[in-house]
């Protein structure tokens, strides 16, 4: 078989992709490379893209992620500067800063194995900058004296000063601290049931307060209501007795014009009065010698005489 | 592969059988290689084909060329439609949920876990203490256990940040939601997340997770926290019965304040009618005594003319108007020993007769 051009483009191809292959790597975006030259770190690329290599065994290429990793701190018990105890866990948020460090730190660069050592730092800055506090700084009524968010600060601080103190020493883990939060908040278990009593005995006082807070308000409302009624009832007497004595003052001009002769005044009062007295559903007995009826009976003895 | 090569005339010296063997072959394989080159050039284009992606509506695309992102920040983000992309290995092509709503919930806070809240797992029996590995809570500003979970609906708004900075960005939300509803609980009163302010604790919450995940540049925006609060199982029937003292406190109060307005509206009218009553008993007392002066005015000449006739004409007007106006008038015979009535008679119908004429 010749030679063909066919063949040489595929030949050609199939050299690119094992050359390729045997002398470049790829680096992902987020994604770091460690190169080593017989185990020995002699270059980390960072940026993404394809890099330069010597086959392997002569250099080996090994990718970490460079993304914020984050794990979980254990919840455990803590005691608190006035001997109160709490549990606390944090969870971390971490990204490897020196690749290299950590490729050399951690068994093939393994983040397992950082995790685990730096759990326990963490933990351990926990509880010393936990210690320092009492209990009403994380719970509190008081806004003031809470101080929560910056004790979340405060171990991410001790956690860095460690961080840095190991690196200065030659000891570095090859990570940065990017945060640390307080996941969960508890009391020890025994500790829950003596809350559940004061909360039970609270509960009652406040069922108590509230039963007689309630009739208290409502004697209140009643008492008011009673004393806004007899004071408008009392009003409306006084105001009562003013017109009618308004009603005297005006009624004296007319009695003046009476008392000129009281003996007319009466008469014509008294028969205005048995006027109106008699009549509606009146039933009048009348003796015939009634005025004026006595004149009927003056004239029965002409009736007879006829 | 050159087709003319099968064609190759056979070598010298060689029988004529093995022409035929040769021609036989060569033409097989010009039938091979012809095959074999449709084939690479369909995996060519197989290959090539490969490259073609859909980008869905509610979702963003970027594309790795040898794991570097083509185009800076914005631009390397593909909008939804088909796109064109080389096959992998060159190019990697990442898909991004962006516009969708997602949802992150508290996995701590609640006496039920997460998958147990999800599958309808029934509430465990009440304990009179709380064993912190298996139960989890909050403890309120006044130092009270309650539980707490919380819901998040997010959506990102920088898919790069979400997808190349964080190798678990949900988790990151969840426990971001898990240390706002702690941070918050222990803001408030028991009584104040329970019933008389939650509108303020759920704000406090999704303020608290809207900060954590900006300053971690999280690259998503909260669009809404859901908040569930509830008192510890042990207790809950002692919560009750202060709800239930509350509603007898509204119903005493609600009955004393009927009582307080039906007194005050009645001593008003009543207040109302006193008042008037005496108005109308000065004006009647006035306008009768001033009718009286009026009508004494009148008739005081005729009086003092001759005031016993005058009395007896009054009189005798006064009788006729009263006899003609009575409803029953009953006249006694004279000769008559004895006169008998029934008391409480059914009143007589009035007739026309008996109707009262004007005087």
């Amino acid at each position: 078989m010749k030679r063909t051009p066919l063949t040489l483009a595929v030949a050609f191809v199939l050299i690119v992709i094992f050359g390729t292959m045997l002398f470049f790597y790829q680096v992902r975006k987020s994604h770091v490379a460690v190169v080593t030259f017989f185990g020995k770190v002699v270059h980390v690329k960072s940026d993404p893209g394809l890099g330069f290599r010597l086959p392997w065994p002569i250099e080996n290429v090994i990718t970490l992620d460079e993304r914020i990793q984050n794990f979980d701190g254990k919840f455990e018990q803590i005691k608190l500067n006035d001997q109160n105890i709490l549990m606390l866990s944090v969870y971390v948020g971490y990204k490897i800063s020196e690749p290299d460090v950590f490729f050399r730190k951690w068994p093939n660069g393994s983040i397992a194995e950082a995790e685990k050592a730096l759990e326990a730092l963490v933990r351990s800055s926990k509880n010393e900058v936990a210690g320092r506090h009492n209990f009403p700084d994380f719970i509190s009524t008081d806004l003031q004296q809470m101080k929560f968010e910056k004790i979340e600060q405060e171990i991410l601080q001790e956690v860095q000063r460690r961080l840095e103190e190991l690196r200065q020493g030659g000891n570095s883990y090859g990570v940065e601290i990017k945060f640390i939060q307080i996941k969960k908040i508890g009391l020890p278990e025994q500790v829950t049931q003596t809350v559940f009593e004061r909360m039970t005995s609270e509960r009652q006082f406040y069922i108590d307060g509230i039963r007689s807070d309630g009739e208290l308000q409502a004697t209140r409302i009643k008492s008011d209501a009673d004393k806004q009624a007899a004071t408008l009832l009392y009003d409306a007497n006084a105001r009562a007795f003013t017109i009618r004595g308004e009603g005297e003052q005006q009624m004296m001009k007319s009695l003046a014009i009476l008392q000129e002769n009281p003996e007319l005044a009466a008469f014509n009062m008294q028969i205005r009065a048995l006027e109106e007295f008699l009549q509606k559903k009146t039933t009048l007995v009348l003796d015939l010698s009634t005025s004026p009826l006595q004149w009927l009976k003056m004239s029965e003895p002409a009736a007879k005489d006829k | 592969m050159n087709p003319q090569e099968p064609n190759l005339p056979p070598p010298a010296g060689l029988p004529p059988a093995e022409d035929a063997a040769s021609q036989a072959l060569a033409e097989a394989l010009r039938s091979s290689f012809f095959i074999v080159k449709i084939i690479m050039v369909g995996l060519v284009l197989v290959f090539l084909g490969s490259g073609f992606f859909t980008v869905g509506p509610q979702e963003q695309a970027v594309v790795l060329r040898l794991g570097k992102p083509v185009g800076q920040g914005a631009q390397a983000l593909l909008g939804p439609g088909p796109h064109w992309a080389w096959p992998a290995p060159i190019d990697e092509v990442i898909k991004l949920h962006t516009t969708s709503l997602t949802n992150a919930d508290s996995t701590v806070g609640w006496y039920l876990t997460a998958e147990e809240r999800a599958r309808g797992a029934p509430e465990p029996p009440p304990a009179q203490s709380l064993n912190p590995a298996t139960i989890t809570y909050g403890l309120s500003a006044d130092t009270n256990i309650i539980h707490v979970v919380a819901s998040a609906k997010y959506h990102i708004t920088d898919p790069i940040a979400f997808h190349f900075d964080f190798s678990n960005a949900p988790a990151c939300i969840t426990n971001a939601l898990n240390n706002a509803l702690l941070v918050a609980a222990s803001e408030f009163p028991v009584d104040a997340i329970l019933s008389t302010n939650r509108a303020a604790f759920r704000e406090r919450v999704q303020r608290r997770v809207q900060e954590l995940t900006e300053g971690e540049n999280l690259g998503v925006s909260v669009d809404q926290v859901d908040v569930e609060s509830s008192a510890p199982l042990y207790l809950r029937a002692k919560f009750n019965e202060v709800d239930q003292a509350l509603q007898n406190q509204k119903e005493t109060l609600n009955k004393a304040q009927t009582y307080a307005t039906t007194n005050v509206a009645y001593a008003t009218g009543e207040a109302a009618k006193r008042v008037n009553l005496a108005e109308a008993a000065r004006k009647r007392m006035v306008d009768m005594i001033a009718a009286e002066a009026d009508t004494f005015l009148k008739l005081r000449e005729q009086y003092e003319r001759n005031p016993e006739l005058f009395k007896r004409i009054r009189q005798m007007a006064a009788l006729e108007n009263v006899y003609t106006n009575v409803d029953e008038k009953i006249m006694v015979p004279p000769n008559a020993h004895e006169v008998r009535f029934q008391l409480s008679r059914e009143p007589q119908e009035p007739s026309v007769s008996n109707i009262p004429t004007t005087p």
